[in-house]
């Protein structure tokens, strides 16, 4: 797959999902709900079609830059969000979900990284893709979840908060949690396999830990006063700022010096 | 929560203030502990710590939420409050380790206030061992009640807390040594640890072979930070435009030596390839020799009339594999020869022999390699809370929307969940 082949993929995905989300405010309209369904699928498909392209092209999983693991977060989003959509048949989860995965695939579009087919020997390993896989899923559904926890916001400033908009965010952190210590046990039995160390405190690793007990925080806080919404929704919106520092921002950190794990522009 | 409190006393319920204020206690008594006592270094899991901090508490914290699972004070430890406490202080004491480089490299005010190794900290480790306490009561009592959803946590709770035990209990018998094998020198049956003690291994080895495969080299454009990378990795007649340059690749050389600045075929290993040019710019085209520095010659580069710089980058490690022959005693016959490669540690006897390094000056003429000899039995343990964190995982995921659809359906048709929020 070239860039260009790629980027049309990206301008294509983000077309199709500007369409549903125009549809949106019309979805009362049955013909208006469908097509929005049908363009969030499309998009989606699209998105989905790019990855296999740029796996079979690359000859290796394309998770390995951060553009890349981009991709797989706008797929993941969109995925994940539409499947709850049609699974527990909520209406509360389209804007969100699109706005957040059409902002990440839209940095692709801006940030593309060089398509590089180089793949380093530890990570040739059987462990790479469950891993990094189950990371950005629970990524995925941590991000939906500050997503729709902004827009339970937006209800609460109109002043009503449906029941949907206030217990999905708290379902997807729900969700989310446990992939992410499944993620993270991952990541230190490859380690194990790779080098003899489960834990290296990497501030990569030290980071993955902080974000971990950040929403095992929340999660025993939504337990513990179930209908302190506002509380919940602020929590969880703000709480995505340490999966980002995770998974962009380590970098920048004084800690970062003695890192192995950053992305670089390479 | 203020008409308790004034009706009944700060301290006589048991809820998020007093947890906190509880927490913080306990950080600031073990911070002025260690301030007092900086020798004091407790690192979990490791040994010998990992025996009275870690592993016999949240064994008798299991117990004991299984043995008395109705008991006031148990439900008050295992409670949300004294869990988010936990968590809350453990993850405060992981900050100066997320922000700043630790140890030596710590800045000095850092240093000054305790904090440069908080890795071995009596609060790190205080607060990491309450929660694994907190979470092992919380799990013996749910196994023992069996409330709704039990089955779903206590896998995932009790996955974790076999993972961070196996972690815990394999650490003392952990033992980790290094050795350097060459091609060239007798066979090694004894790794050195990192305080210099002897580590007997149940087998002599000896290098007979360092592979590298490498990925082919890609072509850049620019300088320094400022460089572009090439999408396609560099081959013969590759064709690329980069930078709005179009350069086609006349000859190829996989492995060659500059000889007088000209590439020259030679097949040595840690001899990178080389490539003869054409690149078109908007002034015309200019053709030369790539080849990256190393063993076999100097790095050679094309100079474009507005200064920028075509150059080749030398080729990345795509694997590399060490294939070591194995002996009884460093004197005996060769019994056997083995591959060991990055993710694909040799096993011997409970060992696991990792390849760690090769000479990257030498690159694939490397005759020499570092290997990592690890023993450690309580690896299952991980295995199985793996296991069961992953079982717990695919519960959870169709109990917890399950039961949100419910919630939801019974919200809706009362009209509990709409209205003024809170």
């Amino acid at each position: 797959m070239t860039r260009t082949l790629l980027l049309s993929a990206i301008v294509t995905a983000l077309t199709l999902w500007g369409l549903a989300l125009a549809a949106i405010p019309l979805r009362t309209r049955p013909w208006w709900r469908h097509l929005g369904t049908g363009a969030a699928v499309a998009g989606w498909l699209v998105v989905v079609g790019a990855i296999l392209g740029l796996w079979l092209d690359l000859g290796r999983p394309p998770l390995r830059t951060l553009g890349e693991t981009r991709l797989w977060y706008a797929a993941l989003v969109a995925g994940i969000g539409l499947a709850l959509e049609w699974r527990l048949r909520l209406t509360v989860l389209r804007l969100p979900m699109l706005a957040m995965a059409g902002m990440f695939l839209a940095l692709d579009l801006f940030r593309p990284d060089a398509l590089d087919r180089t793949l380093r020997p530890a990570l040739h390993s059987a462990w790479f893709v469950p891993h990094v896989a189950t990371y950005l899923a629970a990524y995925a559904l941590l991000g939906l979840a500050c997503a729709t926890a902004l827009h339970g916001w937006w209800c609460v400033r109109r002043g009503e908060l449906p029941a949907q908009a206030a217990a999905v965010p708290v379902l997807l952190v729900d969700l989310g949690l446990p992939l992410l210590t499944l993620g993270m046990i991952l990541g230190a039995v490859w380690a194990k396999q790779a080098w003899g160390h489960y834990w290296a405190w990497d501030p990569k690793e030290t980071w993955a830990l902080a974000t971990w007990v950040v929403y095992v925080g929340i999660v025993h806080f939504t337990r513990l006063r179930p209908d302190a919404h506002r509380t919940h929704l602020t929590l969880i919106a703000v709480a995505f700022a340490t999966v980002c520092l995770c998974w962009f921002a380590v970098q920048w950190l004084p800690s970062a010096v003695v890192s192995v794990h950053t992305y670089t522009s390479d | 929560m203020a008409a308790t409190t004034e009706k009944t006393g700060f301290w006589t319920t048991w809820a998020l203030p007093q947890a906190f204020v509880s927490g913080a206690g306990l950080i600031l008594a073990a911070w002025a502990v260690q301030l007092l006592y900086p020798a004091l270094r407790l690192t979990l899991p490791a040994p010998p710590w990992n025996w009275p901090v870690a592993i016999a508490p949240v064994a008798l914290a299991l117990g004991l939420g299984w043995g008395w699972p109705r008991c006031p004070r148990l439900a008050g430890v295992a409670s949300a409050p004294s869990a988010i406490a936990a968590v809350t202080g453990f993850a405060l004491c992981l900050l100066p380790v997320a922000i700043w480089p630790q140890g030596t490299a710590a800045p000095a005010w850092l240093a000054r206030l305790g904090l440069a190794d908080a890795l071995t900290s009596l609060p790190l480790t205080l607060m990491g061992a309450l929660v694994l306490a907190i979470l092992a009561v919380a799990t013996g009592r749910r196994i023992r009640q069996r409330e709704p959803g039990w089955l779903r946590f206590t896998f995932l709770h009790l996955g974790l807390i076999t993972v961070m035990l196996a972690v815990a209990a394999g650490s003392p018998g952990i033992q980790r040594g290094w050795i350097e094998v060459s091609c060239d020198g007798p066979p090694v049956a004894v790794a050195r640890t990192a305080d210099g003690q002897v580590l007997r291994l149940p087998t002599a080895l000896k290098l007979q072979e360092f592979r590298l495969e490498s990925w082919p080299p890609r072509l850049v454009v620019g300088k320094a930070e400022a460089a572009v990378a090439a999408d396609a990795l560099l081959g013969p007649g590759t064709a690329i435009t980069i930078a709005g340059l179009k350069i086609l690749v006349a000859e190829w050389l996989p492995a060659a030596g500059v000889v007088a600045g000209i590439p020259r075929e030679c097949h040595q290993p840690g001899a990178h390839p080389a490539a003869r040019v054409q690149v078109d710019h908007a002034g015309g085209s200019v053709v030369g020799w790539l080849h990256p520095p190393g063993l076999f010659g100097e790095g050679l580069g094309v100079t474009l009339p507005d200064g920028r710089r075509v150059e080749m980058e030398p080729p990345r490690a795509r694997r590399f594999s060490a294939v070591v022959r194995t002996a009884a005693r460093p004197q005996e016959a060769v019994k056997e020869a083995v591959t060991i490669e990055v993710n694909a540690p040799l096993k011997l006897d409970g060992w696991w022999i990792h390849l760690l390094a090769y000479d990257q000056r030498l690159g694939a003429a490397s005759r020499s390699v570092t290997l990592e000899a690890v023993e450690d039995r309580a690896l299952p343990g991980v295995w199985a809370g793996l296991a069961l964190v992953a079982l717990g995982v695919i519960l959870h995921g169709f109990a917890a929307t399950a039961a949100f659809r419910g919630k939801i359906q019974v919200e809706t048709a009362t009209g509990t969940g709409q209205g003024a929020p809170r």
